[in-house]
């Protein structure tokens, strides 16, 4: 009956999301900033990864998450949602590998994998952005009005969890680490 | 078919929105545990289904919240049906929920002790033990390849960074490596040999590994390699001539054996997905006992709804039926019932609806029936009425029960009054009506089928004759019904019948008497005239007297058959307006003489009508009426003889009333009902038809005549005249003008 009324509460905080993720855990934007070389921007940006001790928990015991890093390019509007113009997103899988004793880095996109012997190497690999090609200049239309902008985030994706830490995810503070949103003006 | 499309019609009406909520939660309940089961398939679904569910739950939480309040406030209000509606919903939960949670709690035990059973400390040390042995497998092959490069890399001290690329190129095939590559401790690449010709980029060693061969001029172990598998790398430290101060490391990939690599491989995920799934443990049941309490609640709550429901379908045609019998006993049989449901207690409505139809059917015709007696009643009443007739009926106790207005009449007493009392309670009212009372008491104690009794009823004026016929009442019973008795009266009838004796006899006697009297009267006066004067004067005498006295009786007899003969006839009347005071006047005239000491005094109201009369016949009324008057008084000292004319309202129809009052001696009381028949005289003079021969004067013009004696002496005889239809009219039209 306890497991009931627990679950009751459960499936009450689904509802009422979660309360907040700024906490001492979480991830940061330490640096970003969009260079145009070869009428293409790239992205460099240095990522935090701090995790909370369920999270660690989590890696540590075999199960494999996904970071999420999302640059959108934003038009902004009056009145309305800024118009999304294009956006590109970059995921990573990091997993525990026991028979090796390291950490396995995969970019989800390009499909490189690399290894590493400490969760912190790892992270900071993930977290170190350079030259990542965002978007070509010709694509903006309007640059010389010079309205775009553009804002990245990152966080932890839930989609890739196993579904019972799903729930667990979803209505737990621990595991609400994203970043805020950062704006960079192109 | 046109049942059956009704019979679906009737299901998808009322239990449709049930079952599309029920079939559309245990769907998405089936989904949920699906997912719950192989997250590959669902994976993000698997929350919207949790949210779905969660969300019906409140709706359904909001239905029942909603019956509820609505069951509770109507059984506060103690609203028709809803006790019963309560009972049932309590019973249908408890059927509901008791199974319910018993497999529930059951379920939930087996859950968590399953998921529990999937875990032992056995396999987990196996699992510690074949990933140790892996490891200790695979090292003993680090060590070979480990010195196998050593050697690779001392045979390229004395090589040209020219040249070495082919070296390596032969090198990688005799040691079987996937990949050689020489770089610098910086990290920079001098040559590569690759098995991948494809490749471009050489994989490089991590900063952790290059240090870790400065330190101890080797590093040797595993890589796993995502698509290419495990692959043992090892870097040694080279020396070369060509570049002495320069630290080159030798990176080698190679490839495991295939049948070893697969063994690893396995091992690896058999202890991490078991390690995972420890891991997972608490989430996992949570995650089940989550999706179990869902469709616990679901279907818990989906019972209590259709609990819900099903009571107040149940208990529709009851509140039907209370409605319809509130608006039977408020009288409203006309209120049309709704037959809900074609069972038992839909039948009960529709016999209900019979029922009330019926009784509704019964009341009219009951109603019309009883109409239909007040109009008999009615009209018995107005034919009672109407009857000259005076009628009483009895009931079995001698209790007046009707009396019409005619017995009334007759009797002289309001008799209405007595209606439910007892039949004695008339003598209160008169004590002349004793005798009647005693007459018919005495009758109906005697329980005749009919009777007949003529009763003499005291008057003032006289004696009233009722001729009074009674009869039982039929009845179904031995008891008696009651009586009916009918009287009439017959006083005038009675003195109609002894007057018309009378006059034959008065006729007779004249005839009879007239025709040998005037033979006698001539024998005797020439009895007279021839032997007188021959005779002795003592004879002559004796003749003289005898012939006298023959011819005196003689003449007395003919005045008497005058009279009789004019109380006989029966004249033509010849009516004109009458002036009274003229004619009192004139008759008054010749009794008015010095030598009588008689008064006479007359008094004429001012408003006296005229009248319609023989003026002949009115005189000789006048004349007889004095005569009388006259006669009563004689030999008594200061005879006064008034009359007196008044008009007056009798019977609502106007009338001259004529009083000729004397101050005589009166009527004796013996005489007062015989006053107006002939020789009923008392006086010791006259011919004893005078007033007889007034009643039928006054007869003959519809009028009445009685007589009475007053308080302070003497006789006074009233005769009362209807005035002129014409006259009356006149008066009857002033007295509304001035009203």
């Amino acid at each position: 009956m306890r497991a009931l009324l627990r679950r009751g509460v459960l499936v009450l905080l689904i509802f009422l999301g979660p309360v907040g993720t700024a906490n001492a855990e979480g991830f940061v934007i330490n640096r970003a900033e969009l260079v145009l070389s070869d009428k293409v921007y790239h992205l460099n940006a240095t990522l935090d990864f701090d995790f909370s001790n369920d999270v660690l928990d989590a890696i540590n015991n075999g199960v494999p998450l996904v970071l999420e890093l999302v640059i959108e390019i934003m038009e902004p509007r009056r009145y309305w949602w800024d118009d999304e113009i294009a956006s590109l997103e970059q995921r990573y899988q990091l997993q525990y590998h026991a028979l090796s004793e390291q950490y396995l880095v995969r970019n989800l996109n390009s499909g490189a994998q690399y290894t590493y012997f400490s969760l912190s190497a790892a992270l900071q690999r993930i977290g170190s952005i350079s030259s990542l090609p965002v978007i070509d200049e010709q694509l903006l239309k309007d640059k010389e009005t010079e309205k775009y902008y553009a804002r990245i985030r990152t966080s932890l994706s839930f989609d890739n969890l196993p579904l019972p830490l799903k729930i667990d995810a979803w209505t737990s503070r621990s595991w609400w680490l994203g970043s805020e949103w950062i704006e960079l003006s192109l | 078919m046109s049942e059956v499309t009704l019979l679906l019609k009737r299901i998808s009406d009322s239990f449709f929105p049930v079952l599309a909520m029920g079939f559309f939660l245990v769907l998405s309940l089936t989904l949920l545990s699906t997912a719950t089961q192989s997250s590959v398939q669902f994976g993000r679904l698997h929350l919207v289904l949790v949210v779905i569910n969660a969300l019906g739950l409140i709706v359904l939480v909001g239905l029942i919240g909603v019956n509820f309040i609505r069951l509770i406030r109507n059984y506060r209000r103690n609203v028709v049906g809803s006790r019963l509606t309560a009972r049932l919903v309590i019973i249908f939960v408890i059927l509901a929920v008791a199974p319910v949670s018993v497999v529930y709690y059951f379920s939930l035990g087996f859950l968590q002790r399953g998921i529990d059973s999937w875990f032992d400390v056995r396999v987990e040390a196996a699992m510690e033990d074949a990933l140790e042995l892996s490891r200790s497998s695979l090292d003993l092959r680090i060590r070979e390849l480990l010195k196998q490069t050593r050697v690779m890399a001392d045979s390229l001290i004395y090589k040209a960074d020219a040249t070495v690329l082919l070296t390596l190129n032969d090198l990688r095939s005799e040691g079987n490596a996937y990949e050689l590559t020489l770089l610098t401790d910086s990290g920079h690449v001098i040559a590569s040999s690759s098995a991948d010709t494809t490749a471009i980029i050489p994989s490089k060693p991590d900063e952790v590994i290059l240090s870790q061969v400065r330190t101890n001029n080797s590093y040797a172990g595993l890589a796993p390699m995502g698509d290419l598998g495990l692959q043992i790398r090892v870097a040694v430290a080279v020396d070369s001539v060509e570049a002495p101060a320069q630290q080159r490391v030798l990176y080698a990939l190679y490839p495991i054996a295939d049948r070893m690599s697969q063994l690893a491989d396995s091992v690896q995920s058999a202890y991490g997905q078991h390690k995972e799934l420890i891991y997972l443990r608490e989430p996992l049941k949570n995650s089940f006992t989550l999706t179990l309490s869902l469709v616990l609640l679901v279907s818990l709550l989906t019972a209590i709804w259709a609990a819900f429901f099903s009571a107040q379908r149940l208990v529709a045609p009851v509140r039907v039926l209370a409605v319809g019998t509130r608006a039977v006993a408020a009288g409203n049989y006309d209120k049309k019932l709704p037959v809900t449901s074609n069972d038992e207690l839909g039948s009960l409505v529709q016999s209900f609806s019979d029922m009330t139809t019926k009784i509704s059917m019964a009341r009219d015709e009951a109603e019309r029936s009883k109409e239909q007696v007040e109009r008999e009643r009615a009209y018995l009443r107005a034919v009672l009425g109407r009857l000259s007739s005076g009628v009483i009926t009895l009931d079995g106790d001698l209790q007046i029960r009707v009396a019409n207005s005619a017995a009334s009449q007759i009797l002289g007493i309001d008799v209405e009054r007595a209606i439910g009392r007892p039949l004695n309670v008339i003598k209160g009212y008169s004590k002349h009506l004793r005798d009647f009372v005693e007459v018919l008491s005495r009758n109906l104690v005697m329980d005749q089928q009919e009777w007949h009794e003529e009763v003499a009823v005291a008057r003032k004026r006289g004696n009233k004759i009722l001729m009074c016929r009674g009869a039982m009442l039929p009845s179904d019973e031995d008891t008696s019904a009651g009586y009916v008795v009918v009287f009439d009266d017959v006083t005038n009838l009675v003195q109609a019948q002894r007057e018309a004796a009378w006059g034959e006899v008065a006729r007779r006697l004249a005839h009879e008497i007239r025709n040998p009297l005037t033979p006698i009267q001539l024998s005797a006066e020439r009895l007279r005239r021839k032997y007188l004067t021959r005779m002795k004067p003592e004879d002559a005498e004796v003749l003289d007297r005898s012939t006298h006295t023959i011819v005196q009786q003689v003449e007395s007899l003919k005045e008497m058959v005058k009279a009789f003969s004019e109380y006989a006839r029966v004249p033509k009347l010849q009516l004109q307006p009458l002036d009274i005071e003229m004619l009192i006047n004139e008759v008054l005239d010749l009794y008015r003489d010095d030598e009588s000491d008689i008064k006479f005094s007359v008094s004429i109201n001012a408003d006296v009508p005229d009248v319609e009369a023989d003026v002949g016949r009115i005189r000789q009324l006048l004349h007889n009426l004095l005569k009388n008057a006259i006669e009563s008084t004689r030999g008594s000292k200061d005879s006064l003889i008034s009359i007196s004319v008044e008009r007056i309202v009798d019977a609502k129809q106007d009338m001259l009333e004529l009083r000729v009052v004397d101050n005589g001696p009166g009527i004796p009381e013996s005489m007062m009902d015989k006053i107006f028949e002939p020789y009923t005289s008392t006086k010791t003079k006259g011919g004893g038809l005078g007033l007889a021969v007034v009643k039928r004067i006054v007869e003959e013009h519809s009028g009445s005549v009685f007589a009475e004696n007053r308080h302070e002496g003497g006789a006074c005889i009233v005769v009362r005249l209807p005035v002129s239809t014409q006259e009356a009219a006149d008066s009857q039209g002033n007295i509304i003008a001035q009203a």
